[in-house]
């Protein structure tokens, strides 16, 4: 009994011993990795996390798993695999944009029962799926706060799932920050015209036109868009006055 | 530290010798070649950090299998032969043994790591060099840029790592009676390490979190993949490097406190 | 005379198995060796012996009792003055027997260029100069043992512990190995030979300890254990009666008190007694 609790002391003392280093050490743990707090591998993926850098690979391997279950349409197995691929891989935007994207237009497709459910039916899939497309794209806002492909995402499924063009516009408008490409800008003046908002499109491409580079395929694009606006809202203006 | 020395270099031939170590070195260089193939599965990732992902994924993964089975295989040696008995009847203290056994561990792990390294560099390169051929364009987020300085502390960062494992080891290999044992227990321990078991279960009570300190986070070492695109911030890398140090000195403490007691 | 070692009432138990159940390895053993003396430590296999030894180096830590080498407790001072040859060594196999001995004198605190220079002298003793670069992996079993002597005396040491020293050795390498130990002795040096082989001990010990089970069943100068001061053993071959005759009949002139027994007794016999005394207790 004597040796069994000497046996015992002892790793209690290691134990305690390296909690208390790992206590006073935990400051610089913190100062090393801070913005480890965002990743946390849940589940399955914890299991893929001594393979370390290898877990990028092995997302992309799950990844084609997932398409071979789409291609069946196999519902679990599908967004079994696609969560799998994101806790493995969080940065990588494509598996996100894709991902939302089966949820929102292809599953549904796949809950209806071969087409046969009623409108009413299909409607409320439909949007039981955007709206576990728009928590999962949160998700992975919450992993890539800055991505703007994500932001377009939620703007698109806002606008087509729930005919939302107002939380549609919020989304573009999110995605439209200081830096965003053409199309984006473009994107986003046609919500707001859509909207009713056309001033506001042609001030938002009247801002922004400065910075994009004049040789770029789509300036001449962008630039008719400007045309078609200052004229729509001067017809406008005129029939005003009329 | 004469004798410290002797008994490193006695260790580190010793390892150079063993075939499994020579097997796991020439899996993970390859598959750190093979990214350059690899790269044909690319489904939206950046290609210089797929590519570096497979450097980290050797030396993290190959690198930790390296770290504790050598370290069993080189204690257990000595015991099992009985030329720990010879060596400590001589005027050695259980420090300088184990502290030798380390060294020499570490010694064979900095080949590795260099080996690893400069296989990754060669697809790094070359990626490099086909995405500098690509316009602007291309790069929705910027182009990309390697920095080799970065390469460098990240390796050197992911090499303290490996011998914060192998001290781990050492520890298991102290205080446990047969080396299949020890091998796994020390995968075990260094798994729960790797993953961060305190990302998990933050938020619970006293004893729950005391007992998770228990386990180093090994985790933290991961984040200095970010050196090779992004430049090495000093802090981190600081931080990041006496935390193994810390770690490493702990366990080799605490192991020659377990052999102290042990009967040779 | 001075004891280079000295046990006193030495005890060690071990702990065997997941309960822990109690073996006792040494009971209340004590006995000491003299300087300049080779001295026996003899018994069956589990005797203890082995034991003592590793308590006598500081490998194993005892439960009660004293082990005193050269007058003080065991540390790194009287390590460096002890050269300690295991029972069937096993050394690195990658280094060569200059190398290993070379190695074993720095760890013994010898500088490199001494260690190298007592290296040659050790391997040279031991007659293995020949051989002194090959890796050790090449040796056979005898020229490891000869190695082993090589690195245990190459620092010099006043106390040489032989943990079975004719182990692996073809008679020729026992011959050569009896003639080192008394080359040991001659030098001044003390030595202790733990060995099966009591025709060997028997020709070149002074002083021998028998253990049985953990205990000391017989202590002493080889010469008073076997009764040699006070009695003498002739062999003869082939006896008759007439001879046994004559040799009372010269017995009672000089007043001697004779015994005449057939067949001749030996350390092995008197091992054999003691073991078979012991074990019928």
């Amino acid at each position: 009994m004597k040796y069994r609790l000497k046996i015992f002391l002892q790793v209690l003392c290691a134990c305690a011993a390296l909690a208390a280093v790992g206590y006073a050490s935990s400051f610089l743990a913190k100062i090393a990795a801070p913005q480890r707090a965002e990743k946390k591998f849940g589940g399955r993926a914890a299991a893929f996390a001594v393979f370390g850098g290898y877990r990028e690979a092995i997302a992309s391997f799950v990844w084609l798993k997932a398409y071979l279950a789409w291609e069946r349409g196999d519902y679990q197995k599908c967004l079994s695999n696609i969560e799998l691929c994101v806790e493995l891989d969080p940065e990588n935007i494509v598996f996100w944009n894709l991902g939302a994207s089966i949820i929102a237009f292809d599953t549904p497709h796949w809950l209806f029962g071969g087409g046969k459910a009623p409108q009413s039916v299909q409607k409320s899939i439909r949007r039981r799926q955007g709206a576990l497309a728009l928590e999962f794209l949160d998700r992975g806002l919450v992993a890539n706060p800055k991505s703007r492909r994500l932001k377009l995402d939620k703007a698109i499924i806002y606008e087509k799932v729930f005919a939302d063009k107002n939380a549609a516009l919020q989304w573009h408008k999110a995605a439209c920050d200081e830096g965003a490409p053409i199309y984006v800008v473009r994107d986003c003046a046609n919500m707001l015209e859509e909207c009713g908002r056309a001033r506001e499109a042609l001030d938002l491409l009247l801002s922004r036109a400065g910075s994009f580079d004049k040789s770029h395929p789509s300036y001449e694009f962008y630039l008719g868009h400007i045309k078609r606006l200052e004229n729509k809202i001067n017809s406008q203006k005129n029939m005003l006055a009329l | 530290m004469t004798k410290i020395f002797l008994i490193a270099k006695n260790s580190a031939r010793e390892a150079f010798r063993q075939k499994l170590v020579s097997l796991i070195l020439a899996a993970a260089v390859a598959l750190t070649l093979f990214s350059m193939w690899a790269m044909k599965l690319d489904l939206g990732h950046e290609q210089l950090k797929f590519t570096a992902n497979f450097t980290a994924g050797a030396l993290g993964f190959f690198g930790a299998v390296v770290s504790v089975v050598l370290t069993c295989r080189l204690f257990y040696s000595e015991i099992e032969n009985r030329t720990a008995a010879t060596l400590l009847a001589r005027p050695v203290s259980r420090f300088q043994f184990v502290a030798g056994k380390l060294a020499g561990v570490a010694a064979m792990l900095a080949i590795f790591a260099l080996a690893v390294l400069l296989a990754g560099a060669i697809p790094l390169f070359l990626t490099r060099q086909k995405l500098g051929l690509l316009p602007d364009e291309m790069f929705l987020g910027g182009r990309p840029d390697l920095k080799w300085a970065g390469y460098a502390v990240f390796g050197f960062l992911q090499y303290v790592k490996l011998v914060a494992i192998a001290a781990m080891a050492c520890l298991v290999c102290a205080a446990s009676r047969s080396m299949v044992f020890a091998i796994i227990a020390s995968f075990m321990v260094c798994a729960a390490a790797v993953v961060s078991c305190s990302e998990f279960f933050s938020g619970g009570g006293f004893l729950l979190n005391a007992a998770l300190y228990i386990v180093p986070d090994f985790d933290i070492f991961e984040n200095s993949i970010g050196f090779i695109f992004g430049g090495v911030n000093w802090a981190q890398f600081f931080a990041a490097f006496f935390y193994g140090v810390i770690y490493i000195f702990a366990f080799l403490i605490l192991s020659v406190w377990a052999f102290a007691s042990r009967e040779i | 005379m001075e004891s280079v070692i000295e046990i006193s009432r030495l005890t060690k138990y071990f702990r065997s198995g997941i309960r822990g159940i109690l073996v006792r390895a040494l009971n209340e053993v004590s006995f000491a060796v003299r300087r300049g003396e080779i001295f026996g430590l003899l018994g069956p296999n589990g005797a203890g012996k082995s034991t003592a030894i590793k308590i006598m180096l500081g490998l194993l830590k005892q439960n009660s009792g004293e082990c005193r080498i050269f007058g003080e407790k065991i540390g790194e001072k009287t390590k460096s003055k002890i050269g300690y040859l295991p029972e069937a060594p096993n050394f690195y196999g990658f280094l060569t027997a200059k190398e290993l001995v070379k190695f074993y004198a720095q760890m013994s605190g010898m500088r490199s260029a001494d260690a190298e220079i007592s290296a040659e002298n050790a391997l040279s003793l031991a007659g293995l100069s020949d051989c002194q670069d090959r890796p050790l992996s090449t040796f056979s079993k005898g020229m490891l043992q000869r190695a082993g002597l090589a690195a245990a005396v190459a620092h010099d040491p006043e106390l040489v512990i032989l943990d079975e020293p004719n182990s692996g050795l073809d008679p020729i390498g026992m011959s050569d190995m009896k003639d080192l130990i008394l080359r040991l002795k001659a030098s001044g040096k003390t030595v202790l030979i733990c060995s099966h082989m009591l025709r060997e001990v028997e020709q070149i010990c002074d002083s021998v300890a028998i253990l049985y089970k953990g205990e000391v069943a017989a202590f002493g100068a080889l010469d008073e254990i076997l009764g040699r001061n006070s009695e003498a053993l002739i062999r003869v071959k082939n006896p008759t009666e007439k001879f046994f005759g004559a040799v009372e009949k010269s017995a009672a002139e000089f007043g001697a008190d004779l015994k005449v027994e057939k067949g001749g007794g030996s350390l092995a016999d008197f091992f054999n007694k003691i073991v078979f005394e012991r074990r019928g207790k």
